[in-house]
């Protein structure tokens, strides 16, 4: 099974840079990539994998450091579309390519995100409970990797 | 007096929002849209030797990759009095032309176009790349799809990394372009000329072959009346990497011309003290309120405003697209902010042209592709054309080249007095008597699309869209509230 990791997010915007360092911690271990912000390069980043892992700051409300992971199904995210002014959302690019590459889509991507504290503008480093939480989210997605290459 | 907003939940690194003013009959007063500003970069930048600014700056935008690099590094030669080697010029321009394919094409098929092909009041969940691919057919959008990518593909080579280049140094390029790299770059530029063309023939079908919309370009409330700035060659024409900026009247006559530094005499900038972004306009009009006309102060950048700006492209395929729409409209100045998208298609196949004049350079892969630094002049200046309009990136350093001053102006911020008189022109054209709904929530934001305002700069947040709310009030009252999201 082939299994990517994508991590999303500016270093340079505190928090946001959370996918961007699981990502650094990830290489050399795993196929992994990062972006700065979605677009349709991600479609080029997942396609031809089984299974693709977007990582990505949220800032939904949790409790700092806090982590959700879920998978973004087929066609399922169509009512969050529109009202977009200079660039696309995550889920219209994910469905947009099964709609669009159903054949080259991964069978599963699944989504991870960590809660902010904090979005400060061209600062570096994350808070404490970001640093801790990207820790957490690059060992999960380790066994991911194990478990899902060990069941197959 | 009622008062509707259109107000996004603010995003990651800011957000806009458009509040409409609307007078007791329900007809709209005035309107304003409050863009997101460019804040803490240049504070950001202090201290930073100038060599890592270009890298650094690529990394300012998400979807802008491409051209705050190319701005940046300009400024870095000069601040290392280091003229870059003819090939290192045409490597620069090659990834600013295809940077500027990748971010037309998805601008215009996933932003702009929606709006013309899946018709300007369907709804969001039907107004996107899906709902263009069901109109015009799912294997024409794959074939967008995939020859944007080529685009994409052709930044990475040059620039030596995926999504953001690195291989900027001052006074030129890290690494030289092999024959195997130029082989693959002309096989894909093959796509990006296919692309231009058909993108050019899609607009014409659907938007000027319509005559709902054929009559929305012609519509005079949808005229926005400036002066516009472009980057023109020796001969008048459209370029954008390097070249002379000039700016035209809303007559079309040329007003001046400048380089580097002079910017500083063209431009001022006003504040305003309900947005957080300032108000460029041209100095020697002196600040004349937000009002667009013959007499304004206020100056457009962009596809359209290039086009105005120049005598056309230097392309036999964009120059014959450009006479086509000077054709439809019977004039130039252009003032209609829908042909910002035109141009933007037209744009494609010129940009895609010029890289096959490159490729065909013998300089190209030269050896030589840096030169030394010399003595540290403390400043340095660096203007491009970005997709969205002239960009320009002044530094000043210490002896060291450490970065002591930075000034940015973008062109979503020139473009800010344009934008809201567009708005206010589409609000007052789309609501009457108080009657607001879904519909008028796109229509009026179909009139900044075109700017393609950068408020998503630099970061995002899941879901990632930008949710956008109308919130109506009467007297006082929050009487209606309508949602995207």
């Amino acid at each position: 099974m082939k299994i990517v990791v994508v991590g999303i997010g500016n270093p340079s915007f505190g928090d946001d840079g959370a996918g961007f360092e699981v990502i650094k911690k990830l290489k050399r271990k795993v196929a992994a990539c990062h972006l700065l912000s979605p677009s349709l390069e991600l479609l080029e980043k997942i396609k031809s994998y089984d299974l693709a892992i977007l990582v990505d700051a949220v800032d939904i409300g949790l409790k700092p450091g806090e982590v959700i992971e879920f998978s973004i199904e087929k066609g399922k995210n169509k009512e969050r579309f529109g009202g977009l002014t200079h660039t696309l959302s995550m889920e219209e690019i994910v469905t947009t390519g099964y709609e669009l590459f159903p054949d080259e889509m991964p069978q599963k991507v699944i989504f991870i995100g960590i809660q902010v504290e904090g979005i400060l503008p061209f600062t570096k480093g994350l808070s404490l409970p970001v640093k801790k939480a990207v820790e957490e989210v690059a060992d999960r997605i380790e066994c991911i990797f194990g478990r899902t290459l060990k069941t197959f | 007096m009622r008062k509707a907003e259109i107000e996004p939940i603010t995003r990651l690194e800011g957000h806009g929002k458009i509040t409409v003013f609307l007078d007791d009959n329900g007809n709209v007063e005035n309107a304003f849209l409050q863009v997101v500003e460019f804040m803490g970069y240049e504070k950001f930048l202090q201290g930073m030797p100038i060599e890592e600014v270009p890298r650094t700056a690529s990394t300012i935008c998400g979807v802008c990759r491409a051209v705050h690099f190319s701005a940046a590094l300009k400024a870095a030669d000069q601040i290392f009095s280091a003229e870059p080697p003819p090939a290192a010029k045409k490597i620069r321009e090659l990834l600013l032309l295809a940077h500027h394919v990748e971010d037309h094409t998805e601008i215009l098929y996933a932003l702009g176009l929606p709006d013309f092909i899946c018709g300007p009041t369907a709804p969001p969940q039907e107004r996107n790349l899906i709902g263009v691919a069901k109109k015009v057919g799912k294997e024409l959008v794959k074939d967008v799809l995939q020859k944007r990518f080529s685009a994409a593909k052709i930044v990475e080579i040059l620039g030596g990394k995926p999504v953001h280049p690195v291989a900027a140094v001052p006074g030129g390029w890290s690494k030289k372009v092999t024959e195997e790299e130029k082989a693959e770059i002309e096989k894909l530029s093959d796509d990006l000329l296919e692309l231009g063309k058909m993108t050019v023939e899609l607009f014409k079908e659907v938007v000027v072959k319509n005559p709902e919309y054929s009559k929305l370009l012609k519509e005079e409330s949808f005229n926005v009346v400036t002066n516009y700035m472009g980057t023109v060659d020796e001969n008048n024409k459209v370029t954008y990497y390097d070249g002379t900026q000039v700016v035209v009247s809303p007559e079309g006559r040329e007003i001046v011309r400048f380089k580097g530094k002079e910017y500083l005499d063209v431009l001022a900038e006003k504040t305003l003290p309900w947005s957080y972004a300032k108000f460029p306009y041209l100095k020697r009009k002196g600040w004349r309120g937000l009002e667009d006309g013959k007499d304004t102060h206020l100056c457009s950048v962009g596809p359209l405003a290039r086009f105005n700006a120049s005598d056309g492209y230097s392309t036999p395929l964009a120059q014959k697209a450009y006479e086509e729409m000077i054709e439809f409209f019977g004039e130039k100045p252009v003032y209609n902010i829908f042909a910002y998208h035109w141009a933007r298609a037209i744009e494609i196949l010129n940009q895609a042209e010029l890289i096959k004049e490159l490729l065909k350079s013998p300089e190209l892969t030269d050896e030589k592709v840096v030169t030394p630094p010399g003595k540290v002049t403390g400043e340095g200046v660096g203007i491009i054309e970005a997709p969205r309009g002239t960009l320009i990136h002044h530094y000043r350093t210490d002896e060291n080249g450490l970065v002591t001053d930075a000034n940015l102006i973008v062109p979503t911020t020139i473009n800010n007095g344009s934008i809201q008189v567009a708005v206010r022109k589409a609000a007052k054209y789309f609501i009457k008597d108080g009657k607001v709904d879904e519909g008028t929530l796109n229509l009026i934001e179909m009139a900044h699309r075109p700017y393609d305002l950068c408020l998503a700069c630099a970061t995002h947040a899941y879901p990632g869209h930008y949710p956008t709310n109308v919130i109506i009030y009467k007297n006082g009252k929050r009487i209606k509230e309508l949602r995207n999201y």
